[in-house]
């Protein structure tokens, strides 16, 4: 599998305070990633050193393979990006804001422009000035903007801040297409925990400068894997003693249902000795634990503002 | 370098997109109609001047100077040196050059001060602006260094200051032509030499002194306003401290004149007039050598400075 970021061993100090604490991890080409954490974890500060705009105090960030500090300009010529809010310049319209920025990069034509301008809906308000734009307009732009060099690496911080239902999902799906179809590896980071278990296919979650688990979001629901079910029987404790017979079971009961985590297949064999031993059935379920849970468990309190 | 043309260009779009450009270009234009205006209606010259009357002209003149010293020895500071002028004319028979849109441009370059005053206005911002609005973000991650974004912004003050200067000269020579007329091709108007008497000299000549001069200092202060501007990304700090600067630059240098380390203060070194022919250097034995030497290592030290804060720079949230 490519990867098109990697970042390895990345420390950042500010005095005598270390704010990321060593991150690693890398995207695959046409991979949405998602960046996950409290406020304060360090989203925005590693979004700040992988594009650049902060130095690294320990480690590497690779775009490409080009290292982000020692190869600037061809690392950062393969990413479009929106580093925390959409901010432009007010005082100049949405065409000359992305006219200003192509003129930033190599090769952009007015139809690129057009183009762009299209892809995130702006054609009617592109000649108004920015300052008059809703924070959801603005984010678009933003996105325009970002993506006018045809990036390999699109970076976004929060891209669905300010925008309603409606635009959400179609930033959402614009970031699949372009994921897609496109191969463009998109990095998001947010608190919102639903939209990005809907839009990426890997989340990292981050606590205090750490990367405390990746999950993997797409293949959750396909996969052979260990997965948990419930068991509602009767009696309880003599259920959970054939069931803890069975090889490659994990068990666990807490006097209401039994927990089982094994693979999909073993399922009809543990009924079946259950049933031979005249337990009483009500009910085997999919334990769906969802990021959501999995995230309060990992980051161990309710601190999402 | 094509990239950089392109920088400036970005930086130029932005600026004049900006309302308080436009109130800068307004409110100059605005004075130098009024100044125009003014000096039409206040000091209309005897016509005579331009013709074979001219002699009767300035006798005449003279009496009325002479006149009013007897009637108030306060006019003597002002009409001695006229009279004294009118003399010179007559003494040695040259007709004076009559007044017209070289003379108005001459006689108005105080408005480069104001011209000064813009552009440290725009060095001041053009890299805090930046900072405030959140763009310097998506300016950063382009693939520039930041020396190019750094220098291509320096560049586009100095080319803003140039086109106002530009503007300043033009505006005021055809408002000086539309009221005054053209003087013809080689006017002169007398100056005083450092020994006290007069000296007839070609008043392009003066145009470039009164006009340089003043830019030259200009040059440095917008350096200076630039330099803090980005290193506190502040605006209003930079504006202050420059402003403050500018007047108080040359009373600095006094309050210091005894040290002998006073010869390297800043503003000893941005008044090159101090060498014209009419002006004494500002302290014994100051050569133009040493004052280029002096102006050029702040010159250097300033923007070096800029350029340090800038490129190593953690772009944190502000």
């Amino acid at each position: 599998m490519q990867h098109t970021i990697e970042i390895s061993n990345v420390h950042k100090k500010i005095g005598k305070k270390d704010i990321i604490k060593g991150l690693t991890f890398s995207i695959r080409k046409g991979e949405v990633f998602g960046l996950i954490g409290p406020n304060g974890a360090g989203k925005t500060t590693t979004i700040r050193m992988m594009v650049g705009l902060i130095g690294i105090t320990e480690g590497e960030v690779r775009i490409l393979g080009k290292s982000i500090e020692k190869d600037f300009k061809q690392a950062i010529q393969q990413v479009g990006a929106i580093v925390e809010n959409p901010e432009l310049y007010p005082f100049m319209s949405g065409y000359k804001n992305l006219l200003h920025f192509s003129r930033m990069m190599p090769d952009i034509t007015k139809e690129r422009i057009d183009e762009v301008v299209k892809i995130v809906g702006l054609e009617k308000p592109i000649h108004e000035k920015v300052k008059k734009y809703s924070l959801g307009m603005r984010q678009r732009l933003g996105v325009a903007q970002a993506l006018l060099h045809k990036p390999s690496v699109l970076i976004l911080d929060e891209p669905t801040n300010g925008l309603d239902p409606a635009g959400i999902r179609e930033i959402r799906q614009y970031i699949r297409r372009l994921a897609e179809e496109e191969g463009v590896s998109v990095i998001v980071s947010s608190h919102m925990l639903s939209e990005i278990q809907l839009m990426c296919d890997r989340i990292g979650i981050i606590k205090n400068g750490e990367l405390i688990a990746i999950e993997d979001v797409r293949s959750e629901k396909t996969t052979d894997l260990a997965q948990t079910f419930t068991f509602e029987v009767q009696p309880i404790e003599k259920a959970t003693s054939i069931l803890e017979e069975h090889e490659h079971v994990e068990v666990k009961q807490d006097g209401k249902a039994i927990f089982v985590q094994c693979e999909k297949d073993t399922i009809p064999k543990l009924i079946q000795s259950l049933v031979q031993q005249d337990i009483l059935i009500y009910g085997v379920s999919l334990a769906e634990i969802s990021v959501e849970d999995r995230f309060f468990d990992l980051i161990g309190e309710n601190i999402i503002e | 370098m094509n990239k950089f043309f392109q920088l400036i260009r970005n930086e130029q779009m932005k600026l004049y997109l900006l309302r308080s450009t436009w109130i800068m270009v307004g409110l100059l234009s605005v004075l130098l109609i009024g100044m125009g205006i003014l000096t039409k209606v206040l000091d209309e010259q005897d016509p005579r001047l331009a013709t074979d009357e001219w002699r009767t002209a300035l006798e005449e003149e003279n009496e009325q100077f002479e006149k009013e010293i007897a009637e108030d020895e306060f006019f003597e500071t002002f009409n001695a040196g006229f009279i004294e002028e009118n003399m010179f004319y007559l003494e040695n028979d040259i007709q004076p050059t009559k007044y017209g849109a070289l003379s108005f441009v001459y006689e108005n370059s105080i408005f480069v001060l104001l011209i000064g005053l813009f552009s440290i206005i725009v060095a001041a911002g053009i890299v805090a602006n930046e900072h405030r609005w959140g763009t310097i973000k998506l300016l950063l991650i382009r693939p520039i260094s930041r020396t190019t974004i750094l220098f291509s912004k320096y560049a586009s003050v100095l080319v803003f200051a140039l086109s106002m200067m530009a503007f300043l000269i033009v505006g005021l020579f055809v408002i000086g032509l539309i009221l005054f007329g053209f003087e013809g091709a080689n006017p002169m108007y007398l100056i005083s030499a450092s020994d006290g008497t007069l000296e007839l000299t070609s008043l392009y000549k003066g145009i470039v002194a009164d006009y340089g001069f003043p830019f030259i200092e200009i040059i440095m202060l917008i350096t200076l306003a630039f330099m803090i501007s980005t290193i506190f990304k502040s605006n209003s700090m930079a504006l202050g401290a420059t402003l403050f600067l500018m007047f108080t630059g040359t009373q600095i240098y006094v309050w210091f004149e005894k040290y002998a380390w006073s010869k390297y203060i800043l503003f000893a070194h941005t008044d090159f007039s101090q060498f014209s022919s009419s002006n004494t250097p500002i302290f014994e034995g100051n050569t133009p050598l040493f004052s280029i030497t002096v102006y050029a290592a702040y010159y250097i030290l300033f923007l070096l400075l800029a350029w340090f804060m800038f490129t190593k720079r953690d772009i944190a949230g502000d």
